[in-house]
């Protein structure tokens, strides 16, 4: 891999100043869901899509972390003891442990310093329409995680921000708005400086870890920006809340664990400042081909389509035993008794496929409904709900 | 069956589990993210920096308006300018509380020198070196509060907030002041159309159909001038106004408001960097230079030193400006700033008062940063 210039280097002004848009980091504020999922690490081949691998032995990480530090000439035996009890005291304090003084600090602070370059090197910012947010590089040939809210939809033109300066194009690729992952691909590039992407089975709470992202949108007179903090809770398999601050801007950029390995992606935020939500990284390589496909699912917390009828489930047509009045559905003149033959250019054959038809679709969207009504068959035009 | 009620309801569960988890949390300590014992680990830095911080406070009120950093034996102070007001007192480590003078102001970096009447006291030390490399802890200590018969002990002696370097050395360009305005579209003379309600210019008094003549004594013939010049102004600015109304003149003070305030279009950005009802310094930007760190802290809780684990000051902190940033002015700036007000003040002070290089000759002065312009 060529080496991209140091991220401290100056990059003359190549991009003018524009007011800041925000991606839609407020749909967390108005829900406050999160998610929490443990599975195997994921890590990245150069060239191909990342593949799932053995989980990396937590010590020799450590080592070759840490060794990365020494200087290399012939160590007596009491350096190599020291060596190895700072390890393990680096080891334990980035599990939780609270830091005994300053000798932990300033270890820690080594370490991190050490590491800032790589995690800001691997921060994008992107453009996506009018929102920008942020992202980060999985592979050298483009791959970036960021959040489902700041992809918004499969196939859309993104302008990456790199920290080197440069602009680059691609697309964003698939997400699954219930946990607002999203992935997104660079075109043209084998060069890129990447991060790993880390295992989330032993994640603890206390646990040290560093996010970065562009608050606020991106800047050209500033780097991504670096956060440090510490894992407050894991949840359900869905969310993983740290006190590593965020703002809107920050969406879909990286939460690293100290060996500078992706765990989260920046999501959403709730008023008490230790409140700040990350996608757990798992879920990408759970869903890895579906997000390449570009395929979009789910809904944001609060933004699950209503249509508002009731059928039998056992029937073998979809046929309407209820419509709430006030629904979509009543507004949209359906009627109990109704049989759904058709919803939008969905062929429906029982209630089944007519809330998989349903859950396809999002709140506002207009959808064009065929009915048979008696020997009549009608075609009709819904607005569809949410549910509150 | 309804559609999607299951779901629904699994989302709100997680919802309430969340609340619950958060409201519970602890606000006792200083610092709201970290706890007490994680605070406790950087003691010893601040153990002698504690000693040269002072808390500032408006004359009979209990709470702080600011800190600051001691920058001479004989009793100057430095600490953050536009959150001073009224008749000023400094609160000491040793718990001594005497009155301040501002004896300088220098608006572009917002930053203030005052006077206590006060000797032999513990200087700050300034780091030497350039701003530390990103991801470098910093530590912003506080004066530990007073309680009778006893000396600061136990958490009483952690620093307030601590964080890591966030950013390197920067400008940070000023928001656009603004009046809230909306002008006729003849091009001269700059006339109002129409005032936006709660805002600067309806606070100042101004009306639909003003002309405005001047803006601190700077002609504002036409439309683009009157933007220009007020837009050269951060929000905060109090500024002059002329004006024409009918056959007379009258001259109206306006304190600025922000741009992306009156206009709206940043409102999220507003809504989520105040998040949880947090207050942001009213001047938070149009710094020559500034680091960012994500330390913590309350709009009171700047002005003072911020710390490298060596105990030396870095810089002091000169904004909260938003959920994830702090920004503090390094250290050489504000040496050097501190220098300039001091010669000018020592200077002035030895023409006009030989005798006593340190009355304090403002004894009540406000700051008045947009008078000096």
């Amino acid at each position: 891999m060529r080496r991209r210039p140091d991220w401290t280097s100056a990059h003359p002004g190549r991009f003018s100043t524009r007011p800041l848009r925000w991606a839609a980091v407020a749909l967390a504020l108005l829900s406050g869901t999160h998610w929490w999922s443990s599975s195997a690490a994921l890590a990245v081949d150069a060239d191909a899509a990342p593949a799932v691998i053995a989980p990396t032995d937590a010590k020799a990480a450590v080592e070759s972390a840490v060794s990365a530090e020494t200087v290399s000439t012939m160590p007596t035996p009491a350096e190599i003891a020291r060596e190895e009890a700072a390890k393990e005291s680096l080891e334990r304090l980035f599990g939780g442990a609270t830091p005994g003084g300053l000798s932990d600090l300033r270890a820690m602070q080594d370490h991190v310093r050490q590491l800032t370059g790589q995690l800001v090197r691997t921060t994008v910012g992107v453009t996506v329409g009018n929102a920008q947010g942020s992202g980060v590089i999985i592979s050298k040939d483009g791959y970036v995680l960021t959040a489902a809210h700041v992809a918004s939809r499969p196939n859309r033109d993104v302008l990456f921000l790199l920290s080197d300066g440069r602009k680059l194009k691609g697309k964003t690729l698939g997400l699954n708005r219930s946990l607002d992952s999203g992935l997104m691909k660079i075109d043209g590039v084998d060069d890129l400086p990447f991060a790993e992407m880390g295992k989330i089975d032993g994640m603890k709470l206390g646990q040290w870890c560093l996010a970065t992202g562009h608050p606020g949108g991106y800047q050209e007179d500033r780097q991504a920006v670096l956060r440090l903090g510490r894992v407050q809770w894991i949840s359900n398999d869905k969310t993983i809340v740290t006190d590593c601050t965020l703002v809107g801007g920050d969406s879909g950029g990286p939460l690293f664990d100290m060996y500078g390995r992706v765990i989260g992606i920046n999501s959403r935020i709730a008023s008490d400042i230790k409140a700040n939500m990350h996608v757990p990284v798992s879920t990408f390589s759970e869903t890895w081909d579906r997000l390449t496909k570009a395929e979009a699912w789910g809904h944001y917390p609060g933004d699950t389509p209503y249509l508002g009828v009731k059928g039998a489930p056992e029937a073998t047509n979809a046929q309407l035993t209820e419509v709430k009045p006030g629904s979509p559905a009543e507004k949209a003149k359906l009627e109990v008794g109704d049989i759904v033959l058709k919803f939008g250019d969905k062929e429906i054959t029982d209630f089944k496929s007519l809330i998989d038809a349903v859950q396809e679709t999002q709140p506002k969207d207009r959808v064009k409904i065929t009915v048979q009504r008696g020997e009549e068959t009608k075609e009709l035009t819904i607005t569809m709900g949410k549910i509150d | 069956m309804m559609i999607q009620r299951a779901r629904s309801t699994a989302w709100l569960a997680s919802l309430v589990a969340l609340v619950g988890l958060l409201v519970g949390g602890s606000r006792l300590s200083a610092d709201e993210r970290f706890p007490p014992k994680v605070l406790a680990a950087f003691r010893e830095v601040v153990a002698l920096p504690m000693q040269s911080t002072v808390e500032i406070y408006r004359e009979g009120n209990s709470s702080a308006l600011a800190l600051g950093a001691i920058v001479r034996a004989d009793g100057y102070v430095v600490t953050k300018a536009s959150e001073l007001t009224g008749s000023l007192e400094c609160r000491l480590y040793d718990r001594r509380q005497l009155p301040a003078a501002i004896v300088g102001v220098d608006v572009e970096t917002d930053l203030a020198v005052l006077k206590i009447d006060a000797k032999d006291l513990p200087v700050i030390a300034w780091s030497e070196s350039d701003s530390p490399p990103v991801g470098s802890w910093l530590v912003t200590p506080g004066v530990p509060a007073t309680r009778r018969n006893r000396a600061p002990s136990g958490d009483d002696l952690n620093p307030l907030s601590v964080g890591v370097l966030s950013v390197g050395p920067r400008k940070i360009v000023h928001q656009p002041g603004a009046l809230g305005i909306s002008l006729a579209m003849t091009d001269s003379p700059a006339t109002i159309e129409e005032v936006l309600d709660d805002s600067a210019a309806e606070k100042a008094g101004l009306k639909a159909g003003d002309i405005i003549l001047k803006v601190d004594g700077v002609d504002t013939p036409d439309r683009e001038k009157l933007v220009k010049t007020i837009g050269s102004h951060p929000p905060g600015d109090k500024i002059d106004l002329l004006i024409r109304r009918g056959s007379e003149e009258l001259t109206l003070e306006a304190t600025l408001g922000s741009r992306a305030k009156i206009f709206g279009g940043d409102d999220r950005a507003e809504f989520q960097n105040t998040l949880g009802d947090r207050k942001l310094s009213e001047r938070r930007s149009g710094f020559p230079l500034a680091i960012q760190h994500d330390s913590v802290l309350t709009p009171q809780q700047c002005g003072g030193p911020i710390l490298d684990l060596e105990g030396k000051a870095i810089g002091l902190n000169i904004a909260r400006a938003g959920r994830v940033e702090s920004f503090a002015l390094p250290a050489a700036l504000v040496q050097e700033t501190v220098k300039k007000l001091l010669e000018t003040h020592l200077t002035r002070a030895g023409s006009d008062e030989p005798a006593e290089e340190n009355a304090p000759a403002a004894s009540d002065a406000e700051p008045a940063p947009a008078n000096e312009r």
